[in-house]
């Protein structure tokens, strides 16, 4: 990793703490920040996949449709950005699909361990067990007592995991050395 | 390739060349060590997991998007399972991403595997196992990248297997599925693939596995459309690739053996093999998924002597049980060494061309040591290789 990665990592984990903490201090109004950067997020990669036809795709073949695909997310993203209210629901769905995801992986990681001998097939089944625990609680909140902010608290906890993913990364010695 | 021809087709091709029976089953056992030495089982036995030469598929699924994690996934697989051909390559009007990529595919006789084979020189036996899996995955695996690509590693849709017809062949559509649990069935032309996604660097995009296992199937011949050729397709023969693979193992091995004769690329033992050579086509063309019966026989009548079927517990039980000191001395200690040779050089190699997609390589000659701790391991071994110079 070069050093312009490393201090571009221990920027993005300040900036991934920061907001997880404005979440944790006010999960209400984190909600529609929340729903906004999903949007938003839908435009980036519109953009991004644009930029990726132009600097990779189209030398592939079939890669045309990537660039149908860019111009659909990029449309889907400005849409989604007008709509003023959009509806909470779509926030729980998006965590818990990503959170079960993870933890489905973690189950079958912590197997996959066990079955070699590794002993770390203890922490991920901890880890798997916890995130879905974390995405029982949302959903059970979010459908059943109409609250929100448990999903919010829970976007914040994926926030700040990422936080720490990033500024440890940015310490990790990367660089392999060579002997001629 | 699979564990037929990485253990016991490799087993047959050190022992043509001159090596003996114990020889030639730890050269064998180490070939097929490279696909199994994960980071899971490393961990398992307190091994420095930085030395792994394969991932498991849920290590992959695992694995992050993040720079540092496809390095590490570059690294594993350009080193040892898909040497890039030529870190040089050129291509107009295209940007330097795409190029970092498309300098990745793999491809025969490159010089990157001469340094491989040479790099062995001189070593262990498990250095040369380690040489000899990464020569013949060339001729597998020639045409895809060790990186996880979509602009590379995809394939187009039409893919058709050439099927053995009377004195030719018969075209048949290749229908794949994403099934992992689903078993290739040759007969009906059904094959498991990895599922497409429009993620570039998704692990789905990795190596061949758009193509599912053909590229590993000696008996597979067929013709797609590579997602980086410009629309030209490639027809690949894998009965006569893996012929030339054991070959040019046999003359890498007697190579290997001989000081002052060093290895070139393009040249291949025929007159050692051919006595063997009906028997050894006839291995190749048989339409089965696994081969191991068929060359073990072969291993047997050539030596006289059983050879054993692998398994990964001799190795991590050698080294749980050797005292710390001791552990460079296990066969997986030497395999370690061999590993971290290979990946500091192809990281090099790679870095030198100008591209980061295997991280950043330090020469120690020109800014001392630095960067991941256990490739000081490199350092007293080369020192070590001094001393008995």
């Amino acid at each position: 990793m070069t050093n312009m990665n490393r201090i571009k990592n221990f920027l993005q984990g300040i900036g991934l703490i920061l907001f997880g903490l404005i979440l944790f201090l006010d999960p209400r109004g984190g909600l529609s920040v929340v729903i906004g950067l999903l949007g938003l997020g839908l435009t980036l990669r519109g953009i991004s996949t644009l930029f990726y036809y132009r600097n990779m795709a189209k030398h592939m073949v079939g890669g045309r449709l990537v660039l149908y695909r860019g111009l659909f997310f990029l449309d889907a993203g400005i849409f989604s950005s007008t709509l003023a209210n959009a509806p909470s629901v779509y926030l729980i769905v998006y965590i818990a699909a990503m959170n079960l995801f993870t933890a489905l992986v973690a189950f079958l990681r912590a197997r996959e361990s066990k079955k070699l001998g590794s002993r770390l097939w203890i922490l991920r089944t901890l880890y798997g067990t916890g995130l879905l625990v974390m995405v029982s609680v949302a959903i059970v909140h979010g459908i059943y007592y109409h609250r929100t902010d448990t999903a919010v608290y829970v976007y914040a906890l994926g926030t700040l995991y990422s936080a720490a993913r990033k500024i440890g990364s940015s310490f990790q010695k990367s660089a392999i050395a060579y002997i001629p | 390739m699979q564990v037929d021809f990485h253990y016991y087709a490799t087993y047959c091709a050190a022992f043509i060349a001159g090596w003996s029976h114990e020889e030639s089953l730890s050269i064998a056992d180490s070939a097929q060590f490279v696909d199994c030495c994960s980071r899971t089982l490393l961990d398992k036995v307190g091994a420095p997991t930085a030395a792994a030469t394969t991932q498991l598929q849920l290590e992959l699924m695992e694995s992050g998007a993040d720079p540092l994690s496809l390095q590490n996934i570059t690294r594993i697989w350009a080193s040892f399972h898909f040497l890039p051909a030529n870190l040089f390559a050129e291509r107009k009007k295209c940007s330097k991403q795409y190029l970092n990529k498309y300098r990745l595919i793999c491809n025969v006789n490159s010089t990157l595997l001469a340094d491989t084979v040479e790099l062995a020189r001189g070593r262990s036996l498990e250095a040369v196992g380690v040489a000899m899996h990464i020569l013949a995955d060339t001729w597998a695996h020639r045409y895809f990248a060790g990186t996880p690509s979509l602009v590379i590693n995809n394939t187009g849709l039409d893919f058709y297997e050439l099927v053995p017809d009377g004195e030719g062949f018969r075209e048949r559509p290749v229908h794949f599925n994403n099934n992992p649990a689903s078993p290739d069935d040759p007969e009906k032309g059904l094959y498991t693939n990895s599922l497409y996604q429009w993620d570039e660097n998704s692990v789905m995009n990795l190596g061949h596995g758009r193509a599912g296992h053909l590229p590993d199937y000696s008996y597979a011949r067929y013709r797609y459309l590579p997602a980086w050729g410009e629309y030209r397709e490639i027809v690949k023969d894998n009965p006569s690739d893996y012929m030339y693979a054991f070959r040019q193992m046999v003359y890498a091995l007697k190579c290997l053996r001989k000081k002052g004769i060093f290895f070139e690329t393009d040249v291949y033992d025929t007159e050692a093999v051919r006595p063997y050579e009906d028997r050894i086509r006839e291995i190749l063309e048989k339409r089965q998924l696994i081969a191991s019966q068929d060359w073990k026989a072969f291993g047997e009548s050539l030596s006289g002597q059983p050879i054993p079927d692998f398994t990964t517990e001799t190795w991590t039980r050698e080294y749980s049980e050797a005292s710390k000191e001791n552990r460079d001395d296990t066969r997986l200690g030497r395999f370690i060494l061999a590993a971290l040779a290979q990946k500091s050089m192809v990281t090099n190699r790679i870095f030198k061309s100008g591209s980061l997609l295997a991280g950043i390589s330090v020469n120690i000659e020109e800014k001392g040591f630095k960067g991941v701790q256990v490739y000081r391991k490199l350092l007293k071994l080369k020192q070590e290789e001094d001393v008995h110079d």
